[in-house]
């Protein structure tokens, strides 16, 4: 059977990490430009995302997660660390010019996993001011606060709809991430 | 674990999940769990997941981006191709512990398939970042859009030179910014039309990398800009154009006149459709006089956006 990139990755195969960041260059960098504040910061945090990923991959089990949602997990762990400690507000600064002359990397195209097909079911079944909540969560790295305020609805609303739907999906995931993770980042 | 302890925990163990946890929460989340017990990597997994089911547009990582992250693997120290197997202690499952957080679900009895990778949707238009200096096909690409924008502009005019009667649009949530409604827009309708700028050679829309979001159903859209120059309103404005493939594509729907000043950031305008689109195969902004134009002589189009349509 076919190793896994990241497990090609975690075994040393530099041709793997090339591969790696093709396939999966665009996954991080859509999550990063939306959960930054300013275009510096979302190509900083790339570089950190990768980083994490190298180091990581040995972990990666084909058997608990899908390779883009492992890298999903990583990308979003950096990105909400980052924003955690810069304290600022997204988009305070455009995307549009990049400090050296770019080009679009190939391959960049949002792989879909089966954990994404089941979350999408699991979406479509939430009431749409749940399914906002936790878009706006995962997606654009809104804190439960910015929420409130963005969408004009109550803290605890959004709390609650947040914890609802996240469990509501969780457990549409099933039962084959039982197997518990460490604690810390 | 009792009820009220498990609640708690069970409670921060989603905010870690969705926007992470201060120093002190975590330790307190640590200090619910039982020894030896571990934090549900599955709500972890949800938000991924989610996160992952949301993303459909297409932004390829900028070449210089992914020579960067190449060459920081190769050259750190603790990546596994120089065989140091260095560690860092992000949250990845651990098969040998179980969690305790959230009662078991038991798995599917057959592995649900995965939904089969589909192409990135023909109405998205990849994001081009390169810069005309350096490599021409961006160049093509704009070029292309701009022949494309001008043969679909070839009448900016309404039938009998009158504005056109304005239509009963969706009613946009008033108390909302403008992104805001756009993230409603997006998490809300299923309908959503994303298409990313493209430049036209005009030198106001050099450098643009925003798109267009637009919503049959609810005649509702937003533009975001993040480089079109600051126009000065006493001198002229921008108007947005959309063609529909239901009229005649001389007389396209007036999105309407708006200013953009991006000096501060991303910018988000709403769109404002004079009448109901059918279906939308191209967004053109122009540069028109101040309050706008029924009839432009379209002498500047600054960026356009295509749909599939």
């Amino acid at each position: 059977m076919a190793l896994h990139l990241l497990e090609r990755v975690a075994a040393g195969d530099k041709a793997a990490v090339r591969d790696c960041i093709d396939r999966f260059g665009g996954l991080v960098w859509a999550l990063a430009r939306r959960m930054s504040p300013g275009a510096a910061e979302a190509e900083d945090a790339v570089q950190e995302i990768f980083m994490d990923l190298w180091r990581s991959a040995a972990r990666f089990d084909p058997n608990i997660a899908s390779e883009p949602a492992f890298v999903t997990m990583v990308a979003r762990r950096r990105l909400i660390d980052r924003r955690r400690k810069s304290q600022r507000a997204p988009a305070t600064e455009p995307f549009g010019d990049s400090p050296t002359p770019a080009e679009p990397a190939a391959a960049g195209r949002i792989e879909t996993s089966a954990e994404a097909s089941l979350a999408a079911d699991a979406l479509a079944q939430l009431r749409p001011e749940q399914r906002m909540v936790l878009v706006l969560a995962t997606c654009h790295g809104l804190s439960h606060e910015e929420i409130a305020s963005t969408v004009n609805m109550p803290l605890g609303t959004v709390k609650a709809h947040a914890r609802r739907g996240l469990i509501r999906v969780r457990e549409l995931l099933g039962a084959d991430t039982q197997d518990a993770m460490t604690v810390g980042s | 674990m009792n009820q009220p302890r498990m609640s708690r925990a069970l409670s921060l163990a989603c905010d870690r999940a969705l926007s992470g946890l201060t120093p002190e929460q975590e330790m307190e989340l640590v200090s619910l769990l039982p020894p030896g017990q571990r934090i549900d990597p599955g709500l972890e997994l949800a938000a991924a997941a989610i996160a992952l089911s949301e993303l459909g547009i297409d932004e390829p990582l900028p070449r210089h981006l992914a020579e960067r992250a190449f060459a920081a693997a190769s050259g750190d120290p603790k990546a596994p191709m120089l065989g140091r197997g260095g560690t860092v202690p992000i949250a990845v499952p651990q098969p040998d512990a179980r969690t305790v957080l959230l009662p078991s679900t038991p798995p599917p009895s057959e592995p649900r398939a995965p939904r089969a990778a589909s192409p990135a949707p023909s109405n998205v238009v990849s994001i081009a970042t390169a810069r005309p200096k350096t490599n021409i096909v961006p160049w093509l690409a704009a070029a292309a859009c701009l022949a494309l924008a001008v043969g679909s502009i070839a009448y900016f005019t309404t039938r009998d030179g009158k504005a056109p009667p304005v239509a009963s649009n969706a009613p946009v949530d008033t108390k909302l910014s403008p992104s805001a409604a756009r993230a409603k827009l997006l998490a809300e309708a299923k309908d959503v039309v994303r298409t990313a700028w493209r430049e036209t050679g005009d030198q106001a829309g050099k450098g643009e990398t925003g798109e267009v979001v637009w919503s049959n159903a609810r005649q509702e859209g937003y533009m975001t800009f993040r480089a079109v120059a600051a126009n000065d309103p006493k001198a002229s404005q921008y108007q947005l154009w959309i063609f529909d493939a239901e009229r005649d594509e001389r007389y396209p729907v007036d999105g309407g006149v708006f200013d953009v000043d991006t000096s501060k950031g991303e910018i988000t305008i709403p769109i404002s459709a004079k009448v109901a689109v059918g279906k939308p195969t191209l967004f053109a902004v122009t540069v028109e006089k101040p309050g706008g134009v029924v009839v432009s002589k379209r002498e500047r189009i600054v960026v356009a956006a295509k749909t599939a349509g």
